[in-house]
């Protein structure tokens, strides 16, 4: 086998169980030097269990089915472009070049009428003892209006700033964090809910604020923002809940606690947090 | 498919003849035939579009979405002689690629994720496996797309080479050739990511 080939079949039949030794010496000699296929043999597990079907895809499946056939109702395809006729087409190019170059030509000679004509430098004569820092200091601080540069044309207004959006306020919640303010990112993610509040960043920004609030040892308020994230069904789900349940703890409100370490395992099983809600369920069972 | 439970969706059992009797309905539009063929193609696009994006991109079902609406729409250019599942898989992962390519919100989720895993005391084992993930799913966009779209089907939605082939219409040789490019290039990102294959997640 060649050194750039990749022994497919066998990565198949590993995955499968299904090598003998030799056959699995051949792999493992392969591997050893190529990393791609030994990052596909270790993460094959990872992808399964993301792939595997989830108690949530019906759902996920139905709401994007029905946003997908709201689309297609309201902007059905035309199926069938009219035929043109390739004179029109040539004929329209041929009036959108001399369109273009007429608008370039009108632009460009306004232009050079409205430049404001060469002025002759003033020459003033200095007598030679005035010459230096004298001179300098007796400029007087506004032109007298015959030496006065000409003034420039007025800038004309600029189209009207973008309102703020739910991704700049996402964006500037973001790097308050990053900076350690949480109060003010907190501030900033409280104003995105509640003025972008059906959009995807105030969504995240609920998990965010929660996350900031549970280490300001707020757990009242990480909670309710656990609880936004979760109710608007939020991309971090995992998270949301891991965090919820910890807030509860940290309220001293056990059964709610445990409901949610179980509520956790139940609905992601292959959570990253599984094993600490495991061992959080175990600690607070045995306190009760 | 070859893995163990990987490939165990409805979609990958379907019947290739009912399918493409669902997708002959749907194509006179009319809305009952084109629901009924979306959600018979749903599970194999939600599993490419998850395959390709991750389980919590933020783009996932917006992504599912557009998928159903290119699907349906593609059908008149279809030619029902192949393997309409695959034709199916491809508009997926090819629409999932492009998402992934352009979305700023991945970055934020990558954010998010990467910031309440560093943050949060609650992260175990498998963040490490996690983020090896992520990395090999984002390494895998930049690659030429034909090859990605192999590697795709081959690396994160473990399809056999034939497969592979049945699902893209070319010769076997051809998707080894795809699968031999990809690889080459991934191997190449993977090593200036300073990828160490044995890597354990710290304890």
């Amino acid at each position: 086998m060649r050194a750039e080939e990749h022994p497919e079949e066998l990565i198949d039949r590993a995955m499968q169980g299904a090598l003998d030794p030799e056959a699995q010496a051949t792999l493992d000699r392969h591997l050893a030097g190529c990393t791609v296929c030994a990052a596909q043999l270790s993460l094959t597990p990872r992808f399964e269990r993301e792939l595997a079907p989830q108690a949530r895809d019906q759902a996920l499946d139905q709401r994007a089915l029905d946003a997908a056939m709201a689309r297609m109702q309201q902007a059905p395809r035309a199926t069938q472009r009219r035929a043109v006729p390739s004179w029109l087409r040539w004929a329209a190019a041929w009036a959108l070049l001399a369109c273009g170059v007429t608008a370039t030509a009108a632009v460009i000679g306004r232009r050079i009428v409205l430049r404001p004509p060469i002025q002759a430098p003033a020459t003033a004569v200095v007598p030679p003892e005035t010459r230096g820092e004298k001179v300098f200091e007796a400029m007087p601080e506004e032109f007298p209006p015959e030496l006065a540069p000409p003034k420039p044309p007025p800038v004309k207004a600029h189209a009207p700033v973008p309102a703020v959006t739910a991704a700049m306020l996402f964006e500037r919640g973001e790097k308050l964090r990053r900076e350690g303010r949480a109060d003010a990112a907190v501030a900033t993610y409280r104003q995105l809910q509640t003025k972008f509040p059906e959009t995807a960043e105030a969504r995240l920004s609920f998990a965010f604020a929660g996350q900031l609030l549970l280490k300001q040892r707020r757990p009242g308020d990480a909670l309710a923002q656990f609880d936004r994230h979760l109710k608007a069904g939020g991309e971090v789900g995992e998270e949301a809940l891991a965090g919820r349940a910890t807030a509860l703890e940290e309220l001293h409100r056990t059964a709610d606690a445990i409901a949610a370490w179980k509520s956790l395992l139940a609905r992601y099983p292959g959570s990253v947090y599984a094993g600490r809600a495991r061992a959080r369920l175990d600690a607070l069972t045995e306190t009760r | 498919m070859i893995r163990a439970n990987g490939g165990a969706d409805a979609a990958s059992k379907a019947d290739p003849a009912a399918l493409d009797a669902l997708a002959r309905e749907a194509l006179g539009q009319e809305p009952e035939a084109v629901r009924r063929f979306v959600l018979a193609i749903a599970p194999t696009i939600r599993r490419a579009c998850r395959g390709v994006m991750g389980t919590r991109h933020t783009d996932l079902e917006d992504t599912i979405q557009d998928c159903f609406i290119d699907a349906t729409r593609g059908l008149p250019g279809y030619r029902f002689q192949g393997n309409l599942l695959g034709y199916v898989t491809r508009i997926a992962i090819n629409r999932a690629l492009a998402s992934r390519r352009r979305s700023v919100a991945r970055v934020r989720h990558l954010q998010l994720l990467e910031d309440l895993h560093d943050e949060s005391p609650l992260a175990d084992a498998n963040a490490g496996e996690m983020e090896r993930t992520e990395v090999v799913r984002d390494l895998i966009r930049r690659v030429r797309p034909i090859q990605a779209e192999t590697l795709v089907m081959r690396v994160v939605l473990g399809f056999s080479v034939e497969e592979i082939a049945a699902a893209t219409e070319v010769s076997v040789n051809t998707v080894k050739t795809r699968l031999r490019l990809g690889k080459k290039a991934l191997r190449q990102l993977l090593t200036w990511h300073a990828w160490e294959p044995e890597r354990k997640p710290p304890r």
